[in-house]
């Protein structure tokens, strides 16, 4: 079922934190404790070092691609507070924007849906999350959410552009604009819905998790008028939320609770399966069967090297 | 260590009791020793005497026993035993059960009474629950807390009722039994496990924690990610309390030898003020009886190991030590050193304003509010046009100013206004806590307050805070922000000061008080900061150990593994490699990976004590964050895999099978040269791709096949079901052949043409059967089939509508046209200046606002769509008799019908085209880009027009635009070449810079050998032109 494209040996001198393929999945970028973001270019199963970006003074946590419309975009956030936006100009990696307006660690960043432009999303250990958007000048703005999360905001994820419901009344033919949202947690234990309302606002606080979320991760949508959010927290719990696209309360039910901390949840790109990640250094796949049970269709302790899938 | 210490005066053994625990009732009257095998009851005034001793027929011991604080129900008692807490009374003759609070299922590790309630008992347990238990219903706990991690330790704030902190290993969470859902607080306090809590008797909201690691913190709990102060001993510490007097803290040690109850002042935490020798053992636990009368001192009674209880009397004296003041004012401690403390402030009135909050604590009990962030109370107050990070950015940005001098910031709270900042030169270190009053800079000078790690004597800091007031007093006076200038001012004094002689700096205690800029008042009292600690503290783990520390509390622990679904069907992982395995932490029993990137710091420090060296000055984020940011040649046993040691076997194992590990020579003492030699070879960054396509619903092989024609959905599905069954997907293979057999056109236009029938549509077998499918698709998650479906069906459902718009359309539209509508909106503007399209848009304005709006391709009409295949994967097939049915005159009844006849319900074509949007950004990801545009086509309402550039014209005369060449009122021509002079229509070019333009011939003819504009304007246009738009 699943099997080894290739293996890269990114070179990186310190741990590394997130690895990220991009929209066609032809460039692998990842970040590290060695404060570099590389970018390496897979094609059958060998690899190449495409760039070494060098800026950030600290760990870097996490990146994100951008869209390929915009162009070739990565977007890297560090503990040095800094969210670097790095372009590809002419073959040569530059500092795009660089946003240094956050007071503590920035630990997440996620791109918006292209149908909204180039809008990113970054959350702070300063509690706060900047909303960076491309403006047509060239320039960039930025928004803020001051005390999105007390103590500190771990993840943000986008909703999907392709809403909840149908975005607009085939009826008349006349297309409403569809309304962005994003999901963010922190260490308030919260995960917490937002919607952009002209500022941003709080739509829902969803309350679960008896520890910090560590991430939290909007499934993509295939159309259906049911949404779904993945958290995961330190206390080695995985929830799924679901909100039926007409109420405004949410369901929440544990899929599993794990051995230790989770770091990290994934969607694949129809939302039916989520890969699970943690500080046991496993993966674990978990798929909606059709009868809307959750199962887990692997359990790989990646430090074994053998693949998800093949039990 | 103490200069003075002083023994017991009242020694009573009673080694038959084997009590593990005692208490001391509210009337100092009574000692209850509880043990396994009996409890008795003691009488303080004559210790050696038993009143009564009860028999006890359990295996378990007594946890803890606590009596009633309440002096009306002072004869209660609660101990625990195992997962039991009995309640007893005792009258003065007999000890009698009232209660067994049964509802724990694991041992109950502590007890305590509510200082308001007297029927209130909280009691934790290591099964994670935390009830409180009213006593007028005690069949179950009336609130139950429930925390993942089971608790050692309960206690409630002595100030308000409605608070209380239980300690979970190294954590201590807050909760508000209101709301029982969750903490309202997570204090991270320390690494090992917390011994004991205690809340101030005074201070609402200071809490302290005594643990393993040896030392007592104190919390101010509204701001908890940092330690107020510390204590530190030599061995780990049991129990730490307030004194009832003074401001004060006792505390017991956990360590065989350590016997001796320790008494400190809460203003000088380097040393106790007074020992309690004597015991020969481990002290169980102490209590005070307070003084019957004012001249009676408070007595303290302790209960050891060795069974022996110790009755201790306190003078005055003792209790000054601790800040006692006998006139009964605890406070004036504070307003007494004010005066003698290093504060330099302007803002007296703020200052006082706290001071006066403290001074009455019945203020603060008023003040009921919950731990609340106090966000924006502040901002209100603030001036509008003054920006406290921007500010922290000017300072951060001076950094390093010279090799030898550098200001680094840290710990700025935003809402505080108050920030910490690190001046180093090559002789001094200067700490200085700065905050900012609410009004600053109006006039303001904001607080400085030097802090510990500072080099400077006494004289120093005389003469810098002199200076820092003078140079913020200057430039506060014109509103202006003085940080800067002030920080500025201060390297230069340093530099012309002498060195500092360091033990002079430990001899003089430095005192400080800070004076919080927060003047909302719920920021209660901090304790004053005191001088250094044990000698050597600073070099391990004082100042750069606490600034990284309270720094990265918040932020969360580093992801080493993780799994990533990215494009269509790759799974990106990464990990720690096989040989690094968590090292097993002894200071901690959870098993579970910490939350925080401050625990890896404290970690790698106790890994490598007194070790650390002093950072570079130079880089700012060295300090805050040495191990994992220290080049990778640095200290090995600081980085984040420092918290995960080899595993000796495991590495070898690996070494064996994966080739791309690199072999370790296999001596045995080399666990931390393993770790070093991870990190050069490189091995740390592996990720693997992995394919997981098949996991997914989704087939790429299908998508590249799949053909697509939007008016004979019987042989689409047929020649899909043929491509299905190629690549072994039977199951669609089925799917496909029975669409086929639903889209027969015989069974469709059988029933349009006799409309006394139930449309096909409408039978079991039509709409119904296809949404089905559709819908167990959408069940699979199968969007590629979904789409397809979609799209097999909904064109020629829909093609109606869109034919009535287009028959004018297509008839004069140019022969060559492209059936890719996304090329097209561009197209239509541009054929704005073809005089045939023009004269049609005046034709037939009545059709669309905007030409963006209709779509093109009719099929019917596209010569390139007679079965020849296009160059890419996917086909178009024309069907002969669409064209007939594209009549322009459908009546309103009819169109009605022509609802009914759809196989896909129109109802949901909202739905449909999201099936079909979300498909098209699939094929986008698999660069199939011909089939994704094939996808859109099918979508019934446009995606979003493209808006490129758009040219109108303008006829002046008349004032309208118009974006053809003629002007639809006047019918004037508009466009002149500028070149030849005649009237343009056509292909035409002209500059964006400077309007003038022609004939594309002309100007193209032009423009071969000239640059600048034919029309002299002295417009460069080809230059210009391309930076109009850059690319």
């Amino acid at each position: 079922m699943v099997s080894v494209i290739s293996t890269v040996d990114t070179g990186h001198e310190d741990m590394i934190h997130d690895a990220q393929m991009d929209y066609y999945g032809c460039r692998l970028a990842t970040c590290s404790s060695d404060r570099s973001v590389r970018i390496y270019d897979v094609k059958n199963g060998t690899q190449t070092l495409a760039a070494d970006l060098r800026g950030h003074e600290g760990p870097v946590w996490q990146i994100a691609w951008a869209h390929p419309k915009f162009g070739n975009i990565l977007a890297s956030c560090s503990y040095d507070r800094k969210v670097i936006i790095w372009k590809e100009i002419n073959g040569q990696w530059i500092k795009f924007y660089e946003y240094a307006n956050h007071d503590s660690s920035v630990n997440s960043v996620c791109w918006a849906p292209h149908d909204y432009g180039l809008i990113l999303a970054c959350g702070s250990s300063d509690g706060s999350i900047s909303i960076l958007s491309a403006t047509a000048a060239g320039g960039w703005e930025a928004k803020k959410i001051n005390n999105a999360h007390t103590i500190g905001c771990n993840a943000v994820s986008w909703a999907p552009a392709i809403g909840p419901n149908a975005a607009f009344d085939s009826s008349s033919g006349v297309r409403s604009t569809p309304v962005k949202r994003f999901v963010s947690g922190g260490c308030d234990n919260l995960v917490k819905v937002w919607r952009e309302d002209k500022e941003w606002v709080e739509e829902a606080k969803l309350e679960g998790h008896s520890d910090w979320v560590r991430d939290a991760a909007w499934a993509p949508s295939i159309g259906l008028s049911r949404t779904v959010i993945a958290s995961c927290s330190q206390d080695r719990r995985v929830i799924l939320w679901t909100n039926d696209g007409v109420s405004s309360s949410w369901n929440q039910r544990v899929l599993h609770t794990f051995e230790d901390v989770v770091w990290h949840v994934s969607w694949s790109v129809t939302g039916n399966i989520l890969a699970v990640s943690g500080g046991d250094n496993k993966v674990s796949l978990w798929k909606e069967t059709v009868e809307g049970q959750w199962v887990c269709i692997s359990d790989v302790n990646r430090g074994k090297g053998s693949a998800p899938g093949q039990q | 260590m103490t200069a003075k210490w002083s023994s017991e005066y009242v020694v009573a053994e009673h080694k038959d009791l084997q009590a593990s625990t005692m208490a001391v009732d509210s009337s100092g009257q009574y000692v209850l020793l509880a043990g396994r095998r009996c409890l008795a009851i003691v009488d303080v005034e004559n210790p050696t005497f038993v009143i009564k001793k009860f028999p006890r027929q359990s295996k378990w011991e007594v946890g803890s026993a606590e009596w009633n604080p309440h002096s009306h129900y002072s004869h209660w008692c609660a101990i625990s035993s195992n997962q039991r807490t009995e309640i007893l009374s005792w009258n003065s003759t007999d000890l009698t059960p009232l209660h067994c609070l049964r509802f724990h299922t694991r041992a109950v590790s502590d007890l305590n009474w509510h200082h308001f309630e007297p029927t209130l008992l909280a009691s934790c347990s290591v099964d994670t629950y935390i009830n409180i238990w009213d006593l007028r219903d005690s069949r179950k706990p009336s609130v139950s807390l429930s925390a993942v991690v089971g608790a050692t330790q309960v206690r409630w704030n002595r100030v308000t009722g409605h608070l209380l902190a239980t300690a979970h290993e190294g954590d201590v969470r807050l909760w508000d039994w209101r709301k029982a859902s969750s903490p309202v607080q997570y204090i991270a306090a320390h690494l090992h496990k917390i011994h004991g809590l205690d809340w101030s008797a005074n201070q609402e909201y200071q809490l302290a924690t005594s643990s393993q690691d040896c030392t007592v913190k104190f919390f101010d709990v509204n701001n908890p990610r940092i330690a107020e102060n510390a204590l530190r001993t030599v061995s780990p510490v049991w129990r730490a309390r307030f004194t009832p007097f003074g401001e004060g803290m006792m505390t017991t040690q956990l360590r065989r030898g350590e016997n001796s109850l320790l008494l400190w002042s809460l203003s000088d935490l380097s040393n106790p003020v007074h020992s309690f020798l004597g015991n020969n053992d481990l002290v169980l636990e102490f209590d005070w009886k307070s003084p019957r009368s004012d001249d009676d001192d408070y007595q303290l009674i302790t209960w050891s190991k060795d069974q022996s209880l110790r009755i201790w009397r306190v003078d005055v004296n003792l209790q000054k030590l601790c800040g006692y003041e006998p006139d009964n004012q605890p406070q004036i401690v504070y307003e007494e050193s004010e005066s003698t403390f290093n504060v330099l402030t302007a803002s007296i009135a703020a200052a006082q304003a706290v001071l006066s909050n403290t001074l009455s604590p019945t203020s603060h009990r008023k003040k009921k509010s919950a731990i609340s962030n106090n966000v924006g109370i502040e901002a209100l107050s603030q001036p509008e046009h003054y920006s406290f990070s921007k500010e922290v950015d000017q300072i951060k940005s001076l950094g390093s100013i010279s090799n030898d001098n550098s200001i680094s910031v840290c710990d700025v709270d935003e809402v505080q206004r108050c920030l910490t900042a690190v001046i180093r030169t090559a002789k001094h270190q200067v700490v200085l806590h700065i905050s900012l009053p609410s009004s600053y800079p109006d006039g303001v000078i904001p607080n400085f307050l030097i802090g510990k790690g500072t080099t400077l004597d006494a004289n120093g800091r005389c003469r810098i805070t002199k200076v820092l007031k003078q140079t913020a007093t200057l430039s506060c006076r014109k509103g202006h922000p003085s940080l800067e200038l002030v920080l500025q001012q201060l390297l230069s004094t340093l530099d012309q000061l002498t060195p500092a002689d360091k033990s002079e700096t430990e001899s003089s205690k430095i005192m400080a008080l800070p004076v919080s800029s927060s003047t909302a008042g719920n920021n209660p009292f901090r304790l004053p900061q005191t001088g250094l600690g044990h000698p050597g503290f600073l070099q391990s783990a004082g100042l750069f150990g606490t600034l990284t520390h309270h720094q990265d509390h918040n932020i969360p622990y580093p992801r080493s593994s993780g799994a990533r679904f990215c494009s269509t069907g790759m799974l990106i992982c990464f990990g720690r490699p096989s040989y690094l395995r968590r090292v097993n932490n002894k200071t901690s029993d959870t098993s579970t990976t910490p939350r925080s990137l401050s625990v890896n710091q404290a970690y790698s420090s106790s890994l490598a004590p007194h070790n650390m060296t002093t950072p570079s000055n130079t880089a700012p984020y060295g300090i805050l964050y040495p191990p994992v940011a220290q080049s990778p040649t640095g200290d090995p046993s600081v980085s984040i895999s420092s918290f995960y040691n080899q595993d000796r076997r495991q590495k070898s194992r690996t070494s064996k099978t994966k080739n791309r590990l690199p072999s370790y020579s296999s001596s045995s003492d080399e666990n931390k040269r393993g770790t070093h030699e991870a990190r050069h070879h490189k091995v740390v960054g592996v990720v693997t791709i992995y394919d997981a396509s098949g996991l997914m619903p989704l087939q790429l092989e299908l998508a590249e096949r799949y053909v697509f024609s939007d008016t004979d959905t019987v042989w689409m599905c047929n020649q899909n079901a043929a491509i299905a069954a190629q690549f072994g997907r039977k199951d669609l293979a089925y799917i496909w052949s029975l669409s086929a057999l639903l889209a027969t056109p015989t069974l469709v236009n059988e029933n349009r043409t006799q409309d006394l029938e139930t449309p096909w549509a409408q039978s079991p077998f039509g709409r119904k059967l296809l949404h089905a499918i559709i819908d167990h698709y959408v069940k699979l998650r199968d969007i590629q089939t979904v789409a397809m479906l979609c799209c097999a069906f909904g064109y020629k459902c829909e093609s109606q509508d869109v034919f009535r718009r287009k028959t004018t359309r297509s008839e004069s539209g140019s022969p060559g046209d492209s059936p890719y509508h996304t090329i097209h909106p561009g197209d239509t503007t541009l054929d704005g200046w073809n005089l045939v399209t023009g004269l049609k848009q005046i034709r037939s304005n009545s059709w669309s606002d905007s030409l963006d709006d209709f779509r093109l391709g009719n099929p019917g009409m596209n010569p390139i769509s007679n079965g020849r295949p296009l160059p890419v994967t996917s086909i178009f097939l024309p069907h002969p008799t669409t064209s007939a049915s594209s009549s322009n005159g459908i009546e309103g009844s009819e169109e009605c019908r022509d609802k009914d006849l759809r196989l896909l319900d129109p109802k949901f074509n909202g739905l449909f085209d999201n099936y079909r949007r979300c498909y098209a950004d699939i094929l986008y990801r698999w660069g199939l880009l011909e089939a994704r545009v094939l996808v859109l086509k099918y979508l019934s309402s446009p995606i979003d027009p493209h808006r490129g550039v758009d040219f109108v014209t303008e006829c002046i005369p008349c004032r309208t635009t118009v974006r053809g060449p003629q002007c639809t009122l006047c019918k004037r021509l508009l466009l002149n070449c500028v070149i030849c002079r005649v009237v343009v229509k056509g292909s035409a070019s002209f500059c964006l810079v400077c309007g003038h333009g022609g004939h594309g011939r002309c100007m193209a003819h032009w423009f071969a050998e000239e640059n600048e504009c034919p029309s002299g304007c002295a417009c460069n246009c080809l230059l210009e032109n391309n930076t109009v738009f850059p690319v």
